[in-house]
């Protein structure tokens, strides 16, 4: 009963935790993907990137609902939606207006690609595989917009898995501190770093292929009885 | 790097949910499976079961922390350990003798062979799948010492996950409302089983089959990265 000729749809996907998701799903029989970048400038690189040579890749910005609309309309079909689109925590959650952004694409762009893509899912009894955090658990002293937009996109992952089942599945997953060219000054600052990897369980910092294997899983319909749930992969961070 | 050749221990591997996984890591190639049961009738009853034509059955009440030192201190190896021993709720939950019968079993049982398999875990880079329930996360007016139990079960694992990282491995399943020998009364009682059915966003009982995709998730070594969490497996029950 493995599953094949799905389309799967990665927001996000150019990224670093997306492309990797993106190019797993690309393997399976007769997949089609297709990701998407924020800019013209990560759709260029998306092109060149040799994990999405079997992808499409697209311009989307979430924030806005109309690109979401065509794009998604443009689709023929669709069996797994992927919202990786999103941005980091930075200096500026802390001012009314980047507060306001983060949401925006964090937490609202979610929700309109998951409005957006409803009836195609419901034709497909297709499911949903949102970006939480560990941020969706622990309050971060740096990023109050990241943490606030991850809690948000954790209780609308199981808001929607109630409301939509049970023709589809809405399922999160939680990374913990991923290697990724987004993280790479956190890496880079010593004191911050061995704090992190102090918290995690694991001893390493996490690579976006350890985030393969749980977002299969979720997408397959062998996990068809699992709904709602938000699923860490953080090398054990939200055990303390 | 599929994994292979792995010696799996499930407590509690005659009965329905256990036999269920025992049958599926049978299938594993050069795997070794050994369940136990804790009565001479669920032994024998097993050595029938078609399920568990390719695994071994011993008997083991894991109350006695001697009879789980001799049985794992007899394998020359152990790759998972499934504590899947367990007993429901039941009235007794509310006399001190049925609470700390039930606490003894689920709880004490499952971390007397915990701690007998650490050594063994610690030398394959092995984990331990546990099983937490819904009612880890929510009370239950009939059965206090099992909820009771069960939230120890989920807060043991993500407290042995923190303490023998990053060589074993720690994580829990929990299984919602499963059809097994255990589950048919409840839904054989037509009120109580409207209400249960009402509450879980699948709008079905699970199969012992649902669990299945899930614990080999957890048993992979490709969630190398995952330590520590409790996955619902309950149909979307834990969303409201």
């Amino acid at each position: 009963m493995a599953d094949s000729g799905r389309t799967f749809l990665v927001t996000g996907g150019t990224g670093g935790l997306g492309g990797a998701i993106a190019s797993a799903f690309s393997d399976e029989p007769g997949a089609t993907v297709i990701v998407t970048g924020a800019t013209q400038g990560e759709v260029d690189a998306g092109r060149a990137d040799p994990r999405l040579s079997k992808a499409r890749v697209e311009l989307l910005d979430v924030r806005d609902d109309a690109a979401v609309h065509a794009l998604i309309g443009s689709l023929e079909r669709l069996d797994v939606l992927v919202n990786a689109a999103g941005v980091s925590s930075s200096p500026a959650d802390f001012t009314p207006e980047g507060f306001a952004r983060t949401i925006d694409i964090n937490l609202n762009g979610t929700a309109r690609a998951c409005f957006a893509a409803k009836d195609l899912l419901q034709a497909s009894k297709g499911n949903i595989i949102n970006f939480a955090s560990v941020q969706s658990f622990r309050g971060t002293g740096t990023g109050p917009a990241y943490a606030a937009s991850k809690g948000g996109v954790m209780l609308l992952t199981s808001s929607l898995a109630i409301g939509w089942g049970p023709d589809i599945r809405v399922n999160a997953i939680a990374p913990g501190f991923m290697d990724t060219p987004m993280t790479q000054n956190l890496i880079n600052d010593a004191v911050r770093s061995k704090k992190i990897l102090d918290h995690t369980p694991a001893g390493r910092w996490g690579v976006p292929d350890d985030l393969v294997p749980g977002a299969k899983f979720l997408a397959s319909t062998e996990s068809s009885f699992v709904t709602g749930h938000t699923l860490p992969i953080d090398g054990g961070y939200l055990t303390t | 790097m599929a994994d292979s050749g792995r010696t799996f221990l499930i407590t509690g591997g005659t009965g329905g949910l256990g036999g269920g996984l025992a049958m599926a890591f049978a299938e594993e190639d050069g795997a070794t499976v050994i369940v136990t049961g804790a009565t001479e009738a669920e032994v024998t009853a097993a050595t029938v079961d078609p399920r568990l034509a390719k695994a071994t059955v011993k008997l083991l009440d894991v109350r006695s922390d001697e009879d789980v030192l001799a049985l794992v201190g007899q394998l020359p190896r152990l790759d998972v350990l499934v504590n899947a021993a367990g007993i429901m709720s039941s009235p007794a939950d509310f006399t001190v003798e049925g609470f700390e019968r039930s606490i003894d079993i689920n709880l004490l049982g499952t971390v007397r062979v915990c701690f007998a398999a650490r050594e063994k875990l610690a030398a394959s880079k092995g984990n331990i799948i546990n099983f937490a329930s819904m009612m880890s996360f929510r009370g239950t007016p009939t059965g206090p010492a099992y909820a009771a139990g069960k939230a120890g079960i989920a807060l043991l694992t993500q407290s042995l996950a923190t303490a023998w990282a990053p060589d074993v491995r720690v994580n829990a399943i929990a299984p919602g409302f499963i059809t097994s020998p255990m589950t048919l009364p409840v839904q054989a009682d037509p009120v109580k089983n409207t209400r249960i059915v009402g509450r879980i966003p699948a709008g079905r009982w699970g199969e012992p089959g649902d669990l299945v995709s899930g614990a080999r998730f957890l048993a992979s070594g490709e969630s190398a990265y995952v330590t520590g969490i409790i996955l619902p497996i309950d149909g979307g029950y834990l969303t409201t």
